[in-house]
């Protein structure tokens, strides 16, 4: 495993994340979701994270966002920067940056977008987070663009329509435009477009790739799924079970797996020359784990109720 | 046809539907009751001859169709038959009856939704704490006890032992009351520009309004609560915190419009309940509205003039519910657009 | 089978307060009515004579909730009132309720037609105000607490009609339906053995919250004067009775007043209790 990125927390970095552990409270006695977690994302770089459901990936992303006191979490530790500034505990900080400075794709648009108001109402809304005094025409000017960024060709339709007038593909259009209206430091995606069917869901990550390489985001990706990490992110994190097991280069890591646990999702990328899908030991945060070896946390130091 | 059209003339179908029902089901029950309805009309004293009399006259010496023919035909005359008890075209007691328990109801509608969905949104938002719990206990305390329980205390509380009140009446004796043109003071008070009226009806309408809609408060706000707290499960809440918009923008108006949905449509049903507690709170508070008027024919066995408050009721009861089915398509943008109900 | 302890709905509800303190509230008036007869300090008083040595007594160590305008004790006629108040919420219950969910089962389960029909039906009932059409039913008969149960009846059966029917449209979906119904089970059978137990749950707690429900309408009405009839004992009349002498013979109204609330937020917080197990265990 290459050393966890130790001292360096200059401006290079967008997002450093060190010794980060994270209990929550379980219907029997506490569950660790996280165990000192560390994991960096450079300027304009991508940065996959890779792991199962219920590994701890989400978790992440939501201590990033400050999302977690709504999850039951118990207790959290270790440090969180954003752009060089500490986070974890300092709740207005984590305020002033979302929404603006980073901003997230969620997994199902359709959901994620609010029924009852119209795109247009939730653009103004995310526009207004990065520029306050923001004027209507010059929100609805801004939408426009973005809008047609992402390829969607009657932008005025769009603005004016609710999420369940539109199909799943421009939902997650949609989504993306809304979060790189305001242009955000780092851009954490989760899975974009995993409920949608296989060919719109190559669609919309080329799309995503293609935007944000044109403007340089920093991107933290998180998926479950190796082969789409492939194509797309500079270096990959493995996470399992709570713990980062395997950090390498995209490269390294599809040609020189480490951790067995990275061989067998790589095994799990379904190839049309091969039927059998190996099985995967089952994460599971309760039981004791042949495959890794448990060091324990330090002990919390920031708890939020 | 604009969806929206299409769902409202759906639901005249439907209501159209329901009333005939409702007037099937009073013809049946008063004419399916033992005894002969032109005696039990007319009392132990009339004559055998005035009997036969009112017998041919109500048609009741033919056939239960034809019966319910005629009565019907009656009705699209706007002829609800005479009161026994007043001597007077039901039609007419009706009208001077009905505009004082509809300004009780509207005004206790009115009271429900502008305290019982903010106790609901601000419980939901700081759900687990103090204020939460013990809005929790007062709803179901509220809910728990009858509209004239909470008239009954109201009334000895402000009226009685703590003067603030009047004790009944909509309208004090020695003054006048607006010239009437539309039957509630506060409108005719209004339309005439007379400030005083005004605040004597407002001040004889406050007890009653808040006995009637204390239950409503407290089912309104265990409701909006557990909407909302639903509603703050969906993903779209995670992402508006996501994206930082203010906690107080969220509970207010991304979370509070999906919320509302499904409140407004119960709050519909809960119509029916508020129509009938207003006999309740009105016989506390010696207001003039059907209630007397109602108890009264009861007890007269007043055939024409049950079956006629009870029709004029149901009616009132299915055009709020369409109103209200226009303020839930308004809020819902997929009833709007789709036609369908959620 | 299981010991009822060993069950999870039994212990997420005995962990619950809400639900505990409705069942303690419940057992106390069910105690209360059950053995009126050994607990009330006057029985005879449930009659329609009392002590006309103490006329209107205030609350006090002989009378402890004071006693009406003949002398009858306050507290042994709202213990008897609590008797004929669960009796009546009881029979009301078990008529209405099977009615309206064979009819709920039956629009849920067929065709489009049939459940137009028959929800169209419940509107009806559903359209005039409870309180309204139980009244006007006993306008046509006699007011008396007989007649008030008939007239409930006929105005609660349809909630448990549209309960059902929503219940029976979610589970008609459901794999184990289409399974008997590919092994060719008949409708009574799908309707009673398959869907049914499946909606129980929610059929009894609905049935506990509304025992109070029934007492509270049934106490409106005799409020008017259109239920239990002089000498019975009655909450909703004493109420009212109490009214008139108010505000110096305040015990008259508030006592009753109370003990209605008692028993109506008791069952609500029963059913709510059962209804928070039930979900906490699933």
């Amino acid at each position: 495993m290459p050393p966890a990125s130790g001292r360096a927390h200059g401006d290079a970095f967008v997002l450093a994340i060190r010794r980060l552990c994270v209990t929550f409270r379980g219907l029997s006695g506490p569950v660790e979701a996280l165990r000192d977690v560390a994991l960096h994302v450079r300027r304009g770089e991508k940065v996959a994270l890779v792991g199962e459901s219920g590994s701890g990936k989400s978790t992440i992303a939501r201590v990033v966002l400050g999302l977690l006191q709504d999850q039951g979490a118990v207790a959290v530790s270790g440090s969180v920067r954003l752009a060089a500034r500490e986070i974890l505990g300092d709740q207005s900080a984590i305020r002033s940056a979302r929404g603006d400075r980073v901003t997230m794709i969620f997994q199902d648009a359709a959901s994620a977008l609010n029924p009852t108001f119209t795109i247009g109402d939730q653009f103004r809304e995310v526009l207004r987070r990065g520029d306050r005094t923001i004027s209507n025409t010059e929100a609805l000017r801004r939408a426009r663009a973005a809008l047609t960024d992402v390829y969607l060709h009657d932008p005025d339709r769009v603005l004016g329509s609710y999420v369940f007038q539109l199909s799943g593909g421009m939902s997650q259009r949609v989504m993306i435009a809304l979060a790189l209206a305001n242009n955000p430091d780092l851009l954490i995606a989760d899975e974009p477009g995993s409920s949608l069917d296989v060919t719109v869901q190559a669609r919309t990550l080329h799309l995503m790739n293609e935007l944000i390489g044109r403007r340089g985001t920093s991107v933290l990706f998180i998926s479950h799924n190796l082969g789409v990490v492939r194509e797309f992110a500079d270096r990959v994190y493995v996470i399992y079970r709570g713990r980062i097991v395997e950090h390498a280069t995209a490269a390294q890591l599809f040609d020189d797996p480490r951790h067995p646990y990275t061989c067998a999702l790589l095994a799990a990328i379904p190839k049309l020359d091969q039927a059998r899908i190996p099985d995967i030991p089952e994460a599971s945060p309760r039981f004791a784990d042949p495959l890794i070896e448990h060091d324990g946390c330090s002990e919390p130091s920031v708890t939020s109720a | 046809m604009p969806p929206l059209a299409l769902t409202l003339i759906h639901r005249l179908i439907a209501s159209l539907v329901v009333l005939v029902g409702v007037s099937m089901l009073m013809f049946a029950i008063a004419r399916v009751i033992p005894g002969d309805p032109a005696r039990i009309a007319l009392g132990p004293n009339a004559t055998e001859a005035q009997v036969q009399a009112l017998r041919r006259e109500r048609h009741l010496d033919e056939s239960l169709p034809r019966q319910y023919w005629e009565y019907v035909r009656e009705l699209m005359h706007g002829n609800l038959g005479v009161s026994l008890y007043s001597n007077r075209p039901v039609r007419v007691d009706i009208a001077q009856y009905l505009p004082a328990t509809l300004e009780l109801v509207f005004a206790a509608g009115l009271t429900i939704v502008v305290i019982g969905l903010p106790v609901g949104v601000l419980s939901a938002r700081y759900r687990g704490g103090l204020g939460d719990h013990l809005g929790r206990i007062a709803s179901i305390m509220s809910v728990s006890t009858p509209a004239f329980v909470w008239g009954v205390i109201l009334q000895l509380c402000f009226a009685y032992l703590w003067r603030l009140f009047p004790i009944e009446g909509r309208f004090t004796a020695t003054l006048t009351p607006p010239p009437p043109v539309t039957g509630f003071f506060i409108l005719d008070s209004l339309l005439a520009g007379d400030g005083g009226a005004l605040l004597d009806s407002l001040h004889h309408l406050a007890l009653p309004a808040l006995a009637l809609a204390m239950a409503g408060i407290g089912q309104t706000a265990r409701l909006t609560r557990a909407s909302m707290v639903d509603t703050y499960r969906k993903p779209f809440i995670e992402m508006a915190e996501a994206y930082g918009f203010r906690e107080s923008r969220i509970a207010n108006r991304y979370a509070f419009r999906p919320a509302l949905v499904p409140v407004l449509t119960i709050l519909g049903l809960d119509l029916a309940a508020l129509l009938g507690n207003a006999f309740l709170v009105e016989s506390v508070f010696g207001w003039p509205g059907l209630s007397r008027y109602g108890v009264e024919v009861i007890l007269h066995k007043d055939l024409d003039a049950i079956v006629g408050t009870v029709l004029i009721i149901a009616t009132a009861f299915l055009i709020a519910n369409i109103v209200v089915d226009l303020l839930v398509a308004l809020v819902n943008p997929r009833i709007r657009y789709a036609g369908g109900r959620s | 089978m299981r010991l009822l302890a060993e069950k999870p709905e039994w212990r997420a509800f005995v962990r619950n307060p809400t639900g505990m303190i409705g069942l303690a509230l419940v057992m106390l008036v069910v105690l209360a009515a059950v053995f009126a007869d050994w607990i009330a300090p006057y029985p005879s008083h449930a009659g329609p004579v009392g002590d006309f040595g103490a006329m209107s007594a205030e609350p006090g160590r002989r009378f402890l909730l004071g006693t009406d305008t003949i002398g009858r004790d306050l507290l042994t006629r709202v213990i008897y009132a609590y008797r004929l108040s669960l009796e009546m919420a009881v029979v009301v219950l078990a008529i209405a309720a099977p009615i309206g969910v064979v009819v709920g089962l039956l629009a849920g389960y067929l065709g489009p037609a049939w459940s137009y029909a028959l929800m169209r039906l419940t509107d009806v009932f559903l359209s005039i105000p409870p309180l309204v059409l139980a009244m006007s039913i006993t306008g046509f008969l006699e007011p008396s607490a007989i007649h008030g149960m008939i007239a409930i009846t006929a105005m609660w059966w349809p909630w448990y009609a549209r309960l059902a029917y929503n219940l029976t449209r979610a589970e008609k979906q459901e794999g184990y339906v289409l399974a008997a119904k590919t092994v060719g089970a008949g409708l009574p059978h799908i309707l009673f053995r398959e869907i049914l137990p499946n909606c129980m749950p929610a059929i009894l707690t609905k049935m506990t919250i509304d025992v109070g429900f029934v007492i509270l309408i049934a106490s409106s009405m005799s409020f008017l004067g259109l239920g239990a009839q002089a000498p019975t004992p009655d909450l909703g009349s004493m109420v009212a009775d109490g009214a008139k002498y108010m505000p110096d013979a305040w015990w008259l109204t508030v006592f009753p007043a109370i003990a209605i609330l008692i028993v109506v937020m008791g069952f609500n917080l029963l059913g709510d209790g059962l209804r928070e197990a039930a979900d906490a265990a699933r």
